[in-house]
């Protein structure tokens, strides 16, 4: 049957609107019925599964939610953890214990702040070591897909015979009430759209939440680690559970702050005004807090935080945040070394916009948008390509940079990562690999699924993906020496080769925090886990061969440049023979330049288009 | 490499240590020439100033120096195969291998004591006259052709991409001469009566002359190389189909401009890089018969 325009196919027994009652009871608060009937009508449809059988797959795009009526599921993430080393491939085993020695004297400049936890889309987080879990009875998961057309962000397989509802997204809107209609849309179309106001379910999700969920939750952001359970328990019972809708600003800059948000779900954007529009700082997802800078410093807001899609926040009040900081002192020096971080990094970016000056064409090119830009000097370049070897050398023969792209009077644009201030390749990743660092720099995690998400909505074809993993067996003895000594120096990057995919061997998966009530009509036949981490869970079944297929389709990753974070320099600019390649701020750079440049700049595209990026925006 | 502000310190100390190594040279050999009588220059001037400077012991060190310059100089070859080694700068490698084989000169004149020698000698002397003239033609090329290539080459692409673009050039001619081919037939088709177009001349010139310009190899002798033949011929070719069908014949006759574009960027980079052809074996050459040399002046001498 076909469900959408967008031509889904469900495959399983379609629900008709009775019996789609019987699942979700509380849509029969949806008012007028003809308006229930027309959505719910081809909307779900009722799916049973084999024990062992993949429900979804980690990358797959989808449109619909799994809601689940009966049995358990495995959720994680079949790719393995793994990325595009840093460092030179080829060599002997002294220049490649040279290049590791000098590595490790070398500052590193992103100083480890890699989340312990993996968001997905589902009411549980992995954890980045043991990136399995499971779902019970009463579970709701690939909700974001469903509302976002975002990939699959982690697998799901079954764990025993289950029966599963598939909903498309109309069903979720009319329970929860988060359909947005934007002003596009209502100024265009005469037809009036259907909005829906949510029913009961969604309270009782919440409630559900809070008594089951939240403190789990609490308990697993690093930064209340320290908060004691009594205190957990009083803010389990104050904090306030809020839904913002797409496109709402959540808190904004200058405001006086009234409390602390944590992010439950959805995708939060935070930015800073600025002469000629605002700069985006970070983009925030599940698991991830706000909000803390005005309360520790008693000053207004430091930044505006806006919701990206429909975002389900946790707000603890102001009085409450005090309570917390005069109780627990670890807390409060931790909350208040974060904030003096985030602080940091937006004084520093506004001493740079400062800077900046009189370079109001370089909008239209998208070179304002750039924080740190590879440029080539045409009239110094030779054109010898070694900036490109360099690149492909220090990470695996997978060049993150290629010579062509935008140019600049005698300024040639390359096409590599200009560490944007508005970073639209992190607005859509499914499971957060894609992140920033303390140092602005964009960077990839290793929990990569490698859907290509990133690499579309990059504006300037600066993320490329390459497969990896496949070395395997063909490096010579000096080299396996060579990976041998390096593998026990500082750095604790495992080989690729050396990765077991996830079937080989599956953890234990960690309990999940049911959020979401057992359907009336069959009741679930197993209970909801007790929700505390350190509870033993339930095994899973014995991985059969029903994984494979996401494993070994798992082998493509995400690369961007990094500035070779590991040296103290970037690979190509160290290479370059002729003083030619460059990494600069553009701005400052081009504000000093400007008056040397003879002519009036010449633009020139060959494989990007700027218009791209004015559309993702 | 373009010699700029940032090659002061090495400029200085090659012409510090030229000004050391001459004075000491002109103490040895012809201190009567020095303003001041140094103690030292007694003895030295002792040494016939035409004798083999190379054998006396400054000249050993010269030359010694010279030699080890050499090998530095050939390692800048290794250096570049491997770019992302944490072993100093290219950057680096290049202004010390451009400005001590500068200083080479001074210390290979005074090791020779300005005496060409023997047969060895001389043609040691000659590859090292090839490799320093090699090597300061392509140091000047720097400085001239890569501003040629901008100015010239305003869309100009990765050179290692000239053979895939070249593909491509082919197969929109190919597709234009579908296209045209498609037209005519048409044309013809719908006017039986309409004056017959000379289609056999036009598919001809294609066939025999466009589709093989635009393979990659730079074909000189094509008349389509030379921009203003190309354009005749394909005004020629213009006024044998009407008005309205000159479409597909526009396109090929862009895609040979862009072909000759091509070709101007291939012949850039070849005379950008041809020199290396000469100067990498030659100095590779020197420094073998240099060895051969010290060894041979060590143990004769």
């Amino acid at each position: 049957m076909s469900l959408q325009p967008n031509s889904h196919k469900i495959e399983g027994e379609t629900l008709s609107l009775e019996k789609l009652l019987v699942y979700f009871p509380a849509l029969n608060e949806v008012k007028p019925m003809p308006v229930l009937k027309a959505a719910a009508t081809d909307a779900a449809a009722l799916r049973r599964f084999k024990k062992g059988e993949i429900i979804c797959e980690e990358g797959d795009f989808g449109s619909t939610a799994f809601y689940i009526v009966s049995g358990k599921v495995d959720i994680f993430i079949a790719s393995p953890m793994a990325h595009i080393r840093t460092k030179a491939s080829t060599g002997s085993i002294f220049s490649r214990s040279l290049s590791k020695i000098s590595s490790i004297l070398s500052t590193d400049t992103d100083s480890g702040s890699s989340r312990k936890l993996i968001p997905v889309d589902a009411p549980v987080d992995l954890d980045v070591k043991n990136p399995v879990a499971q779902l019970v009875a009463g579970d709701l998961f690939g909700e974001m897909t469903c509302r976002t057309f975002q990939p699959r962000s982690a697998t799901v397989r079954a764990a025993e015979d289950c029966e599963i509802v598939e909903v498309l997204r109309v069903i979720l809107d009319m329970l929860f009430g988060t359909r947005e209609v934007s002003d596009h849309v209502k100024e265009t179309t005469k037809v009036k759209a259907q909005t829906f106001k949510g029913t009961s379910l969604k309270k009782e999700f919440d409630e559900k939440y809070r008594r089951r969920g939240l403190q789990t939750h609490l308990s697993s952001v690093h930064l209340f680690e320290s908060i004691g359970k009594e205190f957990l328990d009083y803010l389990v019972e104050t904090v306030k559970l809020e839904t913002v809708l797409k496109g709402e600003v959540i808190c904004s800059e200058g405001d006086i702050g009234d409390g602390f948000y944590l992010i439950r779900n959805g995708m939060v954007r935070v930015s800073k005004k600025r002469p000629g529009g605002e700069v985006v700082l970070n983009y925030l997802t599940r698991g991830e807090f706000f909000g803390e800078v005005s309360l520790i410093t008693e000053q207004t807001r430091t930044a505006t935080c806006t919701a990206l899609d429909t975002v389900d926040l946790v707000k603890i009040d102001r009085a409450d945040f005090k309570k917390m900081l005069d109780q627990f002192p670890q807390f409060q020096s931790e909350v208040s070394a974060i904030a003096q971080k985030r602080m940091e990094t937006g004084n520093q970016l506004q001493k740079t916009i400062q800077e900046e000056v009189g370079l109001e064409e370089f909008l239209d090119q998208g070179l304002l948008e750039a924080q740190n830009l590879l440029i080539i000097d045409l009239d110094k370049c030779t054109r010898c390509d070694l900036c490109v070897q360099a690149c492909a050398e220090s990470h695996e023969g997978a060049s993150r940079l290629i010579r062509d792209g935008l140019r600049y009077d005698k300024y040639l644009v390359p096409t590599a990562c200009r560490s944007c201030k508005d970073p639209l390749c992190m607005t859509q990743c499914p499971v957060g690999a894609i992140r920033r660092t303390n140092t602005l720099e964009i960077k990839i995690e290793d929990w990569c699924t490698g859907c290509t998400r990133c690499e579309q909505l990059c504006p300037y074809g600066n993320i490329t993906m390459h497969t990896i993993g496949n070395d395997d067996g063909k490096r010579t003895w000096i080299g396996q020496v060579s990976d041998f000594i390096t593998t026990f120096s500082v750095r604790k990057k495992v080989p690729v080769a050396a990765l077991s995919p996830v079937s080989k061997a599956l953890p234990t998966p960690a309990p999940t925090s049911s959020s979401l009530p057992t359907p009336t009509p069959t009741p679930s036949p197993v209970s909801a886990p007790t929700p505390t981490p350190a509870a033993p869970g339930p095994k899973p079944a014995a991985p059969a061969a029903a994984a494979k297929p996401a494993v070994q389709k798992s082998v493509m990753k995400a690369t961007t440049c990094d500035l070779c974070m590991d040296y103290n320099m970037p690979s190509c600019v160290y290479a370059c023979p002729h003083d030619a390649a460059k990494r600069v701020n553009p701005a400052t750079f081009f504000a000093k330049q400007m008056p040397s440049l003879k002519a009036k700049p010449k633009f020139r595209l060959f494989a990007n288009d700027r218009t791209t990026h004015t559309e993702n925006k | 490499m373009i010699i700029d502000r940032t090659h002061l310190g090495w400029a200085a100390f090659t012409a510090g240590a030229t000004l050391v190594a001459s004075t000491l040279y002109l103490m040895t050999f012809h201190p009567d020439v020095l303003p001041i009588k140094l103690p030292s220059s007694e003895a030295a001037a002792m040494v016939p100033p035409t004798a083999r400077a190379g054998s006396t012991p400054l000249g050993l060190v010269y030359g010694s120096l010279a030699l080890l310059i050499f090998f530095f100089a050939g390692l800048l070859g290794w250096r570049r195969k491997h770019p992302s080694w944490r072993v100093g700068a290219i950057q680096f490698w290049l202004k010390a291998h451009v400005w001590l084989t500068l200083l080479t000169i001074p210390l290979v004149l005074f090791h020779c004591g300005f005496h060409g020698g023997g047969f060895m000698t001389q043609s040691l002397l000659w590859l090292y006259g090839v490799v320093m003239v090699s090597g300061f033609y392509g140091l000047a090329l720097q400085h001239i052709i890569p501003h040629w290539m901008r100015e010239v080459l305003p869309d100009e692409v990765v050179f290692e991409q000239i053979p895939y673009l070249c593909e491509k050039l082919q197969e929109e001619a190919q597709k234009s001469r579908k296209e045209l081919e498609i037209q005519i037939e048409a044309k013809e088709a719908a006017d039986p009566n309409a004056p017959k177009i000379s289609s056999d001349i036009i598919f001809r010139v294609i066939d025999q002359e466009v589709m093989p310009y635009l393979k990659p190899n730079v074909m000189r002798r094509s008349r389509l190389h030379r921009e203003a033949a190309s354009d005749k011929l394909f005004k020629l070719i213009a006024k044998e189909v009407p008005a309205d069908l000159r479409g597909p014949i526009d396109r090929i006759n862009d895609l040979c401009d862009e072909k000759r574009r091509l070709n101007m960027q291939t012949r850039m980079q070849h005379l950008l890089w041809g020199w290396v052809l000469v100067h990498a074996p030659v100095s590779f050459l020197l420094i073998i018969v240099t060895i051969w040399h010290a060894f041979v002046a060590s143990y004769v001498y």
